[in-house]
C-alpha cells in the first residue's frame, strides 16, 4: 500500500464522516417561511452590523434630538426602497386577501355595486351544496375533476422523469442533444400546445366525404380499436351518483398533463443526480448491487427530499390548474363547464357578477391548498434522510 | 481619478481578506494533517485486511468470462437506454412537429381519414390569412403591439422594484424589516385567484378597463423574484459593503456599481421569466379588457374561421368550410405564439434553465 493509497482512503473516511453530519437541505420554500416566522419573535443582534446603526449607538448620548430624529430618519432609509413595492402590494395583494375574508361572509354581495342583503355562511353552504342557483359547474365536479387530474398526473410524470433523469444520467455520447429536445416543451404556451394536443384527440367534422378522427384514433385504429370520441359531446362517461366521471376527457388532460410537466421535473431530477457523491455507486458496485437496486436503494434515496418537492409543488400547480384546461376544450371547459376545475369554478363567478360565490370559492380553494401545505410540512419532517 | 481609488482601496480590502482566509485554510489543513496521523495507524489495518480479501477473491475470479459478460450487459443495457430515450424525445418533440407541418397543410390534407406525416403542398397562405384576418375586432399586429408594449413596461418597471426591494431587504437595516419580509413570503402561500377578484373590482372602480395600466400595475411587484434576488444579494460578502461605505459610497451607488454587476446572470433569468410571463397571460386581459385590449394568448383562443366575406381572409371561396374553426389556420396561429419562446429558448437556454432551477417554479 503506497502513501498515496492511504491518503485517498483518509479522505474518505473523512468525507463519509462529513456526509453522515450533513443537515437535510433546507430547499424547501415552506420550511424556510417557518423558519422566517420563528425568527420574527427573537432579537435580530447581526441586523445591528450596519455601520451607520453603531454610529447612532456611540453617539447618542452627545447629540441634540434635531440630530436624533435625523439619524434616526436616516436609518430607516429602508423603508424609501421598499415604498413601491410596499404601496403595490398593499393595493393588489394585501387588502385582497382582507377582502375576501370579508366579502365570502356577504350575502347575494354583488361587488361591483357594492350591495348585499346579510352576513353569513350562506354563500359556503350553497356553493358546497351546489345550489348557487347561476347554473354552469358544481363545485363537487369541479373539485373532484381537479384531484383527479392533480392525483393522477402529478406521480405518473414525476415518475417518467425519474426514469429518463437516470437514463440521460447513465449516458455519455448524445447526452446534450437529448437533454435539449427533452427541456424543449419547457418554455411553452400551455393555451397554444392545449390547442394542439386537442388536435391530437379531436374528431373533424364531415366537410365532403374527407374527415380525420384524430392522431391517437389513427393508432389506436392499428390495433382494431373503434374511434372514440375523446374530446366532443359524445364522451364516453361514468355515472356516479350526481357526479359524471367522462373518463376520455380525463384521459386527454392527463396526457397533456404529464408531457407538460416532464420537462422541468427532469430539469431538477438530472440536476440532482448529478450532484450525488459518486462514491455511492462504487462503493455499490463492489458490493455487486445490481442496477436495479443502485437505483431505488441509491440513487431515489438520495435524491428523494427532490422527489418529495417536486410533487408537493405539483400537487399545488395542478389545484390552481386553469388555462390548459381552456386550452383543450375551450372557454367553457368542456360540455356544460363538466371538465371544470376549481379556478375555473371561481372565474365564472366573477364573468356572471356573482363575486360572494367567487370569494366563498376562492376561501374553499385556499383551505384545501392549506391542507396539502400541511401535510407536506408534516411530510418534510418525517422524509428520508441520507 | 477618484473613481480609480476607491476601486484601489476596495482590492486593498479584498487582498487583506484573501490573506486572512489564505492563514484560515494554513491553521484548517494543518488540524488535518494531525487528525490524519491519529487515524493512520488503524486505516492502515483496515486497509491490510481488505487487501487480503481481495487477493482471496481474485483468484476464484475468472477474467476473461466475466468481462465478456460485462460487454454483452453494457450493450444490452446501451441499447435499452438509447431506445428509451430516443422514444421520449420523439414523443416530446412530436406536438411541435405536428404542429408546424400541420400549419402548411391545406384544410382537405389536414382532414384526411390517413394523416400525412410530411405536407403534401405547402400552403404558406395560412399565415398571411391568420395575420390579416380581422376577427371580431383586433388584428394580429394589434394584439402583438399590446403584447410587446405591456412585456416592456412591466419587464422593466417590475425588475427595478424587484432590484431595490430585493436590495433594501438584503443590505439596509429599518424598523419592521423582518415583519415586511415575512409578510410577503406569506402572500405566496395564497392562491392568486384570491386576489384577482377583490383586484377586478378595484380596477373596474378606477375605470381602468381598456388600458395598458391595468394589463401591467398590478403585477409589478414579484414577491418570489424579489425573495430569489435577496438570497443572491445576501450571498455577497459582507466586507464588500463596508469597504465601499468607507469610500464614501451611496447605498444607491453600491448597488448600482457593485450589486448589480455582481447578480447579472440571476438579474437576466428573472427579467427573461417575466417577459414570458407577461407573453403568457391569459386570465387577467380576457377578464377585464375587451378584445382590441387584450394579449397574444387571447387570440390564439378565437376561432379560426375561414370567413368568405373578408378578402384575404378567404383561401378557400365558396362554399369553403363555412363556421368551422379551421384546424390549419389555428395551427399557423399557435405557430407564431410559440416562435419567439422557441428563439429565447434557444437562444437563453443557460440562463432560463439556471433561473427555473433556482426559482422552482414557472413563469
Amino acid at each position: 500500500m503506497s502513501k498515496n493509497d492511504l491518503d485517498e482512503r483518509i479522505d474518505e473516511i473523512t468525507t463519509e464522516e462529513e456526509v453522515e453530519n450533513l443537515e437535510p437541505k433546507k430547499n424547501n420554500f415552506f420550511s424556510v417561511l417557518g423558519d422566517k416566522f420563528k425568527g420574527l419573535f427573537k432579537k435580530n443582534d447581526q441586523a445591528l452590523c450596519e455601520i451607520e446603526g453603531i454610529a447612532i449607538i456611540d453617539q447618542t448620548s452627545t447629540l441634540s434630538t434635531g440630530e436624533k430624529i435625523r439619524r434616526f430618519l436616516k436609518s430607516q432609509s429602508g423603508w424609501l426602497f421598499v415604498l413601491p413595492a410596499l404601496i403595490l402590494m398593499a393595493v393588489f395583494t394585501f387588502y385582497p386577501i382582507i377582502n375576501a375574508f370579508i366579502g365570502a361572509f356577504k350575502q347575494n354581495y354583488n361587488g361591483l355595486t357594492g350591495t348585499f342583503t346579510g352576513w353569513g355562511v350562506e354563500n359556503f353552504i350553497r356553493v358546497l351544496r351546489g345550489d348557487t342557483g347561476t347554473g354552469g359547474a358544481s363545485f363537487l365536479q369541479c373539485l373532484v375533476n381537479t384531484m383527479v387530474f392533480t392525483l393522477v398526473s402529478v406521480p405518473l410524470s414525476t415518475l417518467l422523469a425519474l426514469l429518463i433523469a437516470v437514463a440521460l444520467n447513465s449516458i455519455k455520447p448524445l447526452q446534450k442533444a437529448y437533454q435539449t429536445v427533452l427541456f424543449l416543451p419547457y418554455l411553452t404556451n400551455s393555451l397554444a400546445m392545449g390547442a394542439v394536443f386537442a388536435t391530437f384527440f379531436t374528431i373533424v367534422g364531415t366537410q365532403s366525404n374527407t374527415e380525420t378522427v384524430g392522431l391517437v384514433n389513427n393508432v389506436l385504429g392499428v390495433f382494431g380499436i373503434a374511434p372514440i370520441d375523446w374530446m366532443g359531446m359524445a364522451s364516453p362517461v361514468w355515472e356516479l351518483g350526481s357526479l359524471s366521471i367522462p373518463w376520455a376527457k380525463y384521459i386527454v388532460v392527463i396526457v397533456y398533463e404529464v408531457w407538460a410537466g416532464l420537462p422541468f421535473k427532469i430539469l431538477i431530477l438530472f440536476s440532482s443526480l448529478q450532484s450525488v457523491n459518486k462514491q455511492y455507486y462504487d462503493a455499490a458496485k463492489i458490493d455487486g448491487a445490481s442496477k436495479s437496486t443502485i437505483l431505488w436503494k441509491i440513487t431515489t434515496p438520495m435524491i428523494s427530499p427532490m422527489i418529495s418537492y417536486l410533487i408537493i409543488t405539483g400537487i399545488m400547480g395542478g389545484m390552481k390548474q386553469y388555462s390548459s384546461i381552456v386550452g383543450l376544450f375551450g372557454d367553457q371547459m368542456g360540455t356544460d363547464f363538466d371538465m371544470g376545475t376549481m379556478v375555473g369554478y371561481i372565474y365564472q363567478f366573477i364573468d356572471k357578477g356573482e363575486t360572494g360565490y367567487a370569494f366563498a370559492g376562492s376561501l374553499l380553494l385556499f383551505v384545501i391548498i392549506m391542507i396539502f401545505t400541511a401535510i407536506n410540512n408534516y411530510v418534510s419532517k418525517k422524509r428520508v434522510k441520507f | 481619478m477618484d473613481n480609480f481609488d476607491k476601486e484601489n482601496t476596495i482590492i486593498e480590502n479584498v487582498s487583506d481578506e484573501i490573506v486572512e482566509s489564505v492563514e484560515n485554510v494554513e491553521n484548517v489543513s494543518d488540524n488535518l494533517v494531525s487528525a490524519k496521523d491519529s487515524t493512520l495507524d488503524q486505516t492502515i489495518s483496515a486497509v491490510s485486511s481488505d487487501a487480503a480479501i481481495f487477493d482471496r477473491n481474485v483468484k476464484d475470479f475468472n477474467v476473461e468470462k466475466e468481462t465478456k459478460k460485462q460487454k454483452i450487459g453494457n450493450i444490452i443495457k446501451n441499447i435499452f437506454v438509447y431506445t428509451f430515450l430516443t422514444i421520449c424525445a420523439l414523443l416530446s418533440f412530436l406536438p411541435f412537429y405536428w404542429m408546424i407541418i400541420s400549419s402548411v397543410k391545406t384544410e382537405a390534407e389536414y382532414r384526411l381519414s390517413v394523416p400525412t406525416f410530411f405536407p403534401q403542398t405547402f400552403q404558406f397562405k395560412n399565415y398571411a390569412a391568420v395575420l390579416t384576418q380581422t376577427s371580431n375586432s383586433g388584428s394580429f399586429s394589434q394584439i402583438l403591439i399590446n403584447t410587446l408594449v405591456v412585456g416592456l413596461f412591466s419587464t422593466t418597471i417590475g425588475v427595478i422594484i424587484t432590484i431595490i426591494t430585493a436590495y433594501a431587504l438584503a443590505r439596509m437595516n429599518f424598523k419592521g424589516k423582518n415583519l415586511l419580509f415575512s409578510l410577503m413570503l406569506g402572500t405566496m402561500m395564497i392562491p392568486g385567484e384570491m386576489y384577482t377578484i377583490t383586484n377586478y373590482l378595484t380596477v373596474s372602480s378606477l375605470h381602468w378597463q381598456n388600458t395598458f395600466t391595468v394589463l401591467i400595475v398590478p403585477f409589478l411587484v414579484s414577491v418570489y423574484y424579489t425573495y430569489l434576488l435577496r438570497n443572491n444579494f445576501m450571498q455577497i460578502p459582507d466586507s464588500l459593503y463596508k469597504a465601499a461605505k468607507v469610500d464614501g459610497l451611496s447605498d444607491m451607488g453600491y448597488l448600482i456599481k457593485v450589486m448589480v454587476p455582481l447578480t447579472a446572470p440571476t438579474l437576466v433569468s428573472i427579467t427573461l421569466l417575466k417577459f414570458i410571463g407577461t407573453w403568457n397571460s391569459y386570465i387577467w386581459p380576457r377578464l377585464i379588457n375587451n378584445q382590441s385590449w387584450q394579449m397574444v394568448t387571447n387570440w390564439v383562443t378565437r376561432g379560426f374561421v375561414d370567413r368568405i366575406g373578408s378578402v384575404s381572409g378567404a383561401i378557400y371561396g365558396t362554399p369553403g368550410y363555412g363556421t368551422e374553426t379551421l384546424t390549419t389556420l389555428k395551427m399557423a396561429a399557435v405557430c407564431m405564439v410559440s416562435l419567439p419562446l422557441f428563439i429565447l429558448f434557444i437562444t437563453c437556454r443557460k440562463y432560463i434553465m439556471t433561473g427555473v432551477s433556482k426559482s422552482g417554479t414557472k413563469g
